[in-house]
């Protein structure tokens, strides 16, 4: 595609959400630039040895079987930080990833590909809790507006809530032995426990303990097969068509229907190109008029014109690329950047206790969705469950931590928990050992826009696309105090369930589902666009005004994209 | 038809030059180089390998006394599985330096960059242990201040560090920097111990070896610093080529290296931490690789991978049995599987609630009120 009505920068989760809408909705033609991989995809057999095929326009290229092949869910080949496929960095496995400039104890973790971090997401798809949003100062819109948006993007995506499954249960027992109220809606105002939103099939009813089918597409299979693959890529059920995937993640959902579009003479037609990176916004007297790229693989260059530009590169990238391009910057480019304030509990069960609760003595943490009950408490954040591979597990539980080693750590008696901070040696081994007795608890803070926090460019260290972006997160006290509390909730609950350990790592910060760098009401107007920049339109979690009081980002992100590119079409196209 | 790639012909020149050869992908846009893939491991010299070594056996031992427990599968730890070369590797691949990023500061403005340009002489060093007083003195020979006057405790800090075997350590860029050229920067990492010189060449930044230095000098800082309580326990000899780090018994390194995030080492040997690496702030993300990777490397296949564990991603081959590896051993965690035959429900007859906007009907107050007695509101 050479003459796009819309460039779109990123085919993460939400900029294919905004491109799947301006060309279904208003008949535009949109041109996506990706600067990482896509899997499942023939036109890119080997994604990560070779630079394939230019750019993809239709649903016809996209095999699931490829992707099966491609994605062998090894936790190291996935998802390590250096060498694995969901990464940060070019689609060649053989180059380096890409640099972040961090001086502190802290990890990032986003993912660049056609699909973006949601390649590596649980798809937890909560709303945000409405508090953040119309009590809050952030917003420049209301929580009502974005309802119905939320409703199209959770049709699209098969939100439904999680299946309860054995692991799931010590942490039921837990919110149930506490006291919290069950709630059974989407809009939440109020403490209490449900099921996760997923956005993942449910799985078919034949499917129980004593099943002994096929697992294959080809043999019938449909639905989720409830291995906790998501953070590998999700790939099951084998054999399904690309769409057919359980998990629907952007790559499974919103990039099919942007390709869809193409296919339909009615509608405007979506390119994506990856491969390509982003290294300039162009503008012209404050008007925002394409892109120029690099090519990863060949580093050819080239320009691309067009009427809009939607950066989609997310919370890190989208700031960098502004800051390269020479844009205005007013004080809150890149910063107010919040990361959820993440914190993780972990309790080790009992053989008694997982009896009474599942009728084994352990279960099996990688069967089921890694996430399926989230405790809320708008005003304060939330608390899910998150269980999954070895490796992980053993850096989530036991080895990123701000509070130093635990056997120097003294643990006050007034706290609900028996360690704290890294766990190594005999110990750590010895806990791993009870790897399937163990329940992890994902703490979400509502961590507020504070403009000390965010993107920053480095001026010491360039890539080939220019100065790297440099991160700078501290804790403010007011957030971490509301992080105090969700972990004793957390280490409360664990110990209701009848844990025998309880551990809190206190984590170094992490920013993964990390939000509001580009925020609407301070760098963006009510509509997603620049205040500064005309006709340049933000649609990835950049863009949101705050952290939404904790939920995980990704439904809101999706439907604001979905209004912005409504937006985009009032704006400019009518 | 005169569309090479500059990336393509840097590459090339490259194989020329070092005889080596690169792996050439299918449609003709050459690969990067990463030389460590043909290198044995073995070309590591003694220093690096036994520094990380030291590492991972604290993080993760062997543990016999875990057999009667837990059984025999239990005893094994990192070194079994050579897991200090999965920190190596990581530390050695996780950086690139662009070429057409490095420009050295002009002839008439010295210490004039242009934006997005590198002074190439922030990623070289050399230093040589062999006619100084001390491995600090040698250090001290590179800085561009005199570190005896900028360190408060310089006496104590040189009685205390020692960089092992190591005699003489080079950091070096090989491509020619006066042509102009684009791609990842090709560096040599050598070390030369008394008996032997080993060379490695990389398309990326050779961290591994340049931090074993490092961590040299924050145990040797905490053991210059009477407050920590810090000695070192092994002597030279006992240690296979490692520096001080390796002198410390296993809780006092990784007391040392938390010192990095609890105190103000990194400030206060700021002068001396310049020298290896040019802001010292990294460290404490460095510190966070470590202690992540160990874990990770560890419970994740990629002892699987045999004799291609250091090999290019693309290039690995598991040749164990997922459910064989010891670390999925030690936790029981079977690997990739197609589903799961078990039983689960709905805790939700008919679905959430979802009443279209029009009909949403928010209560005025959205914010939750504390359920579990004493702990919320204010936080205690």
């Amino acid at each position: 595609m050479s003459d796009p009505d819309v460039v779109v920068i990123g085919a993460g989760a939400d900029g294919p959400a905004c491109a799947a809408r301006l060309a279904r909705k208003h008949g535009l033609d949109v041109l996506i630039l990706e600067a990482g991989p896509w899997h499942g995809n023939e036109q890119w057999p080997e994604p990560h040895r070779d630079a394939g095929g230019t750019e993809s326009s239709t649903t016809g290229d996209l095999n699931g079987k490829l992707l099966d092949e491609q994605l062998t869910t090894l936790e190291a080949a996935s998802v390590d930080r250096i060498g694995g496929m969901f990464r940060l960095g070019p689609a060649n496995l053989d180059r380096t990833p890409w640099t972040r400039t961090i001086h502190q104890n802290a990890l990032t973790w986003h993912v660049n590909g056609v699909g973006g971090t949601s390649l590596s997401s649980f798809n937890n798809y909560p709303r945000a809790y409405p508090h953040a949003i119309d009590d809050q100062e952030h917003w420049p819109i209301d929580y009502e507006e974005l309802v119905p948006y939320y409703q199209h993007n959770e049709t699209v995506t098969n939100v439904r809530q999680a299946p309860i499954t054995a692991k799931h249960r010590p942490f039921l027992r837990g919110v149930e032995e506490s006291g919290f109220e069950h709630i059974d809606a989407l809009n939440v105002t109020d403490t209490g426990y449900r099921p996760l939103p997923n956005a993942i099939a449910a799985p078919p009813e034949e499917l129980n303990a004593d099943y002994d089918g096929s697992f294959s597409y080809e043999d019938g299979f449909r639905g989720n097969p409830l291995i906790a693959d998501e953070f590998m890529g999700s790939p099951t059920p084998s054999d399904a068509p690309v769409e057919e995937k359980a998990r629907k993640s952007s790559n499974v959902s919103w990039v099919p229907r942007a390709l869809a579009a193409t296919d339909d003479p009615e509608m405007g037609n979506v390119a994506i190109r990856p491969n390509t990176a982003v290294t300039t916004i162009t503008t012209e007297q404050g008007e925002a008029t394409g892109v120029e790229f690099r090519n990863t693989w060949s580093g050819h260059t080239g320009v691309v014109t067009a009427d809009v530009v939607v950066l989609a590169a997310g919370t890190i990238e989208s700031p960098r690329l502004w800051l390269n391009s020479g844009l205005p910057d007013d004080g809150w480019v890149g910063k107010g950047l919040t990361t959820h304030w993440f914190d993780w509990v972990v309790g080790v069960f009992p053989d008694e206790v997982l009896t009474d609760i599942t009728g084994q003595p352990e279960f099996k943490p990688y069967a089921g969705d890694a996430g399926a009950v989230i405790v809320d408490k708008p005003g304060t954040g939330c608390i899910t469950d998150a269980t999954g591979p070895s490796g992980v597990t053993s850096l989530a539980c036991y080895l990123l931590s701000r509070a130093g080693y635990s056997f120097d750590n003294d643990v006050d008696p007034d706290e609900p928990w028996d360690g704290r901070g890294y766990l190594v040696g005999t110990e750590l081994k010895r806990k791993m050992a009870r790897y399937k007795q163990t329940s992890s608890l994902f703490i979400y803070t509502d961590d507020l826009p504070r403009q000390n926090n965010g993107v920053t460019l480095d001026p010491g260290f360039s890539d080939e696309h220019g100065p790297v972006a440099q991160v700078s997160w501290t804790p403010h006290p007011d957030d971490t105090a509301k992080r105090d509390e969700l972990a004793r909730m957390a280490a409360h609950i664990l110990r209701a369930a009848g844990a025998e350990y309880v551990h809190r790592v206190d984590w170094a910060p992490l920013l993964t589902f990390s939000q509001s760098s580009l925020g609407m009401g301070r760098v963006l107007d009510a509509n997603a666009e620049a205040n500064n920049v005309s006709r340049l339109f933000v649609a990835d979690h950049s863009a949101l005004a705050n952290c939404l009081g904790g939920p995980a980002p990704t439904n809101t992100g999706q439907a604001l994209a979905l209004r912005t590119a409504d937006r985009i079409a009032d704006r400019y196209f009518s | 038809m005169g569309d090479q790639s500059e990336e393509n012909i840097s590459r090339r020149e490259i194989m020329k030059v070092l005889g080596g050869f690169a792996v050439v992908s299918m449609s003709n846009t050459a690969a990067a180089t990463s030389w460590t893939s043909f290198v044995d491991s073995s070309e590591i010299d003694p220093h690096t390998t036994e520094t990380y070594r030291s590492l991972v056996d604290v993080i993760l031992p062997e543990t016999p006394s875990l057999e009667e427990e837990l059984g025999p599968e239990h005893v094994p730890g990192a070194l079994d599985i050579e897991l200090e070369h999965y920190v190596i590797w990581q530390l050695d691949h996780c950086c690139e330096v662009r070429l057409e990023r490095l420009t050295p500061p002009s002839a008439t403005q010295p210490l004039q960059l242009q934006e997005g340009t590198m002074d190439p002489q922030l990623f070289e060093l050399t230093l040589d242990t062999r006619d100084t007083s001390s491995d600090l003195a040698a250090v001290n020979d590179q800085s561009p201040v005199d570190l005896t006057i900028a360190l408060p405790n310089f006496d104590a800090l040189e009685a205390a560090l020692e960089f092992g075997a190591v005699e003489r350590f080079e950091v070096a860029i090989a491509d020619d920097l006066s042509v102009d050229e684009s791609g990842p920067a090709t560096f040599t990492s050598t070390v030369e111990t008394a008996e032997e010189t080993f060379e490695r060449t990389l398309q990326s930044y050779p961290y591994a070896s340049l931090l074993s230095l490092v961590w040299d000098i924050v145990a040797a800082d905490a053991i210059a610093t009477t407050d920590t309580g810090i000695e070192g326990v092994a002597s030279r000899q006992e240690t296979d080529g490692g520096g001080t780090f390796t002198q410390l018994s296993g809780k006092d390194r990784l007391r040392a290296l938390w010192r990095i995030i609890d105190t103000d080492l990194l400030s206060v040997l700021e002068p001396l931490l310049t020298v290896f690496v040019p802001r010292p702030g990294i460290l404490r993300y460095v510190f966070m690789m470590l202690n992540a990777l160990a874990g990770f490397g560890y419970y994740s296949e990629w002892a699987g991978y045999g004799t291609s564990k250091t090999a290019l991603p693309t290039e690995r081959e598991l040749t164990t049995p997922v459910s064989e590896i010891q670390g999925h051993k030690q936790t029981g965690y079977p690997g990739p599987a197609a589903g799961y035959a078990i039983d689960w429900e709905f805790l939700i007859d008919g679905g959430f609630d979802d009443p279209p906007a029009s009909e949403l009907e928010l209560p005025d107050d959205l914010t939750g009120g504390d359920v579990i007695e004493g702990i919320g509101g204010d936080g205690l």
